[in-house]
């Protein structure tokens, strides 16, 4: 058990460091960026600091699931947990809740660094609001998670999509800077990642104060993702559960 | 006449594993093919405990694997309790339970109740209902002053006790255990044994799939048996019926002193095993009990000294290895 303690200690730690480093690495794009940050209030480290928090739900809805099914695999536990009568679904979403909450736990610790110590304003005057968007964000990538976790099922090894999906992200999503500073023929490649839209709409509406009608159209967006990846990764991951029982492969690690 | 109530109704089931390469899917050579089913059919009583008999490799696995709707069979139907295994899974699994030999399937680090705990969860248990169940299961395999300790300090036999707990969770009725003595010392193996046949099948009423090796262990437990092997069912039903398999009159044994076996084939008598030990020959004959006071005056009359002769009783092991060395 201390283990797991020590564990959270140094990701609190972790967290803290990085606040620190790019709170400083704010000091030094404060004046270049203006043009670009104006949407966003003009403040690098508030427009960052969302972006590595956002990240994170990102990191834990598309690798959670496939890593629930690796670990089930290689413990042994996996066909217990399939001959009960629940769904696999429902036992991956149950799973996977512990690190949805981790993963809320340390983007409220970036945030109470950010306005503890740094001086970080934000709005918070919409929670439903931002309720919403986290919550489309988290299931529009969980459908990229499930269809990694089918991936998994099949070749026991990590998906690539994975790779390709948080890679895309962190290059095109506006994680770090805004997707303004991307070349013109690049921009519109961002619109096809989800993690684009919820950060546009979570700093408008944290960083401006924006209400429902100003995000709308990311908000539909984010719906519009949710109805196709979450059917989808939930058909990718069956098929790859019935093809696991086809080859008789389902403990196979 | 209204059919019989099965439990378990297999027909025509048949699994063949394949083993994808690289090479098999680019470069289009063979995959490696097992074929571990071929055309089983079969069915289970309710309330009997049916054993599943068969060497290392016949096929017992991928078989309870099937009824536990963790493998997809590639031809056939089976059904459970009036459930297609496929189409109706959900349903099968909320009436098996599955006893597996595997020591892994448990969460080393947590303890025997909260491992209970979580797969009751899964089972739809709740509240005061589950901690009861679990108690009372705890209990009922004797792990009460256990159920505390993390799993990773069980010993096997603990262990094993507790996957019966688990697949008693849901009060399930066909019980489904796969070599469940495999990692059990002889007398754990017999408590385990029969607390699964006086009180699981005797007084509970369920039925059980017992797939083993072990053919004393099934000669003890079950009401009836399937032989499989290299994934062919080549022989189910009772003891009577397996018996009367491999021998048409009575089998019997004799020990007479020493003597060249062609003496005994020069007056007409083939014995079906010949052992040699201590200056005796024991050996078995087929015969009927009519034929027995011929065959000892001749042998009498030979010079054949002997020591004694006795009505063999057929066991499961001798029905085994002659239907089994019979058909291949």
């Amino acid at each position: 058990m201390l283990s797991y303690k020590l564990h959270f200690l140094l990701q609190l730690v972790g967290i803290f460091v990085s606040t620190v480093m790019f709170f400083f690495l704010s000091k030094l794009f404060e004046r270049g960026m203006t043009d670009y940050l104006r949407p966003y209030g003009g403040d690098y480290f508030a427009f960052v600091i969302i972006g590595i928090a956002m990240t994170d739900y990102l990191a834990v809805s598309l690798n959670s699931f496939g890593s629930e099914i690796r670990n089930a695999q290689m413990m042994g536990t996996l066909e217990a947990l399939l001959v009960t009568p629940t769904s696999v679904a429902l036992i991956l979403f149950s799973s996977s809740l512990f690190s949805f909450t981790l993963s809320s736990v340390r983007i409220i610790v970036y945030f109470l660094y950010g306005i503890t110590i740094f001086g970080l304003k934000l709005h918070f005057t919409n929670i439903p609001l931002l309720c919403l968007i986290m919550g489309l964000t988290i299931f529009s990538c969980a459908g990229i998670g499930l269809i990694s976790a089918g991936f998994v099922i099949i070749f026991k090894q990590g998906s690539p999509l994975n790779w390709i999906v948080s890679t895309s992200s962190g290059v095109l999503g506006g994680i770090l800077y805004p997707i303004a500073v991307l070349p013109s023929w690049l921009q519109p490649f961002s619109s096809f990642l989800p993690i684009t839209h919820a950060l546009e709409s979570t700093r408008k509406v944290m960083l401006n104060g924006c209400t429902f009608g100003d995000v709308s159209r990311e908000v539909i967006l984010l719906v519009l993702f949710c109805s196709i990846l979450l059917p989808l990764g939930l058909i990718v991951m069956y098929y790859g559960l019935r093809k696991a029982k086809k080859e008789g492969s389902l403990i196979h690690y | 006449m209204s059919a019989m109530p099965y439990s378990i109704e297999l027909r025509h089931i048949s699994k063949t594993f394949v083993e994808r390469s690289w090479r098999s899917v680019f470069f289009g050579r063979l995959p490696k093919k097992t074929q571990a089913l071929k055309d089983i059919t079969l069915n289970v009583e309710k309330g009997e405990i049916f054993g599943i008999l068969g060497p290392n490799g016949a096929g017992k696995t991928t078989l309870m694997k099937i009824l536990a709707t963790l493998i997809i069979p590639d031809s056939g139907m089976g059904r459970i309790l009036g459930c297609d295994l496929i189409r109706d899974s959900q349903r099968v699994r909320r009436m098996v339970g599955l006893v597996t030999m595997s020591e892994r399937s448990f969460y080393w680090r947590l303890t025997g109740r909260q491992n209970l705990n979580f797969f009751a969860a899964l089972h739809n248990l709740t509240g005061r209902e589950k901690r009861q169940r679990i108690q009372s299961l705890l209990e009922f395999v004797g792990l009460e002053d256990k159920a505390d300790s993390e799993v990773m300090k069980y010993s096997s036999g603990q262990k094993q006790r507790l996957a019966l707990a688990r697949a008693l969770l849901s009060d399930a009725d066909i019980l489904l255990m796969d070599e469940p003595t495999q990692h059990l010392d002889p007398l754990a193996a017999a408590a385990f044994v029969r607390m699964a046949v006086d009180v699981l099948n005797g007084k509970e009423g369920k039925t059980i799939i017992w797939s083993t090796h072990n053919l004393k262990e099934a000669e003890e437990t079950c009401t009836r048996i399937a032989i499989l092997h290299k994934g062919s069912l080549i022989a189910s039903g009772n003891f009577h019926h397996m018996r009367s398999l491999i021998m048409t009159g009575g089998a019997y044994e004799f020990i007479i002193d020493r003597c060249p076996e062609i003496s005994l084939k020069s007056i007409g008598i083939c014995p079906s095993r010949i052992i040699h030990s201590n200056g005796n020959l024991n050996f078995e004959l087929q015969v009927t009990s009519d034929e027995v006071p011929f065959l000892v005056r001749r042998m009498v009359e030979n010079g054949i000294n002997i020591r004694s002769c006795r009505a063999k009783k057929i066991d499961l092991e001798d029905v085994f290895e002659k239907v089994i060395n019979r058909v291949y």
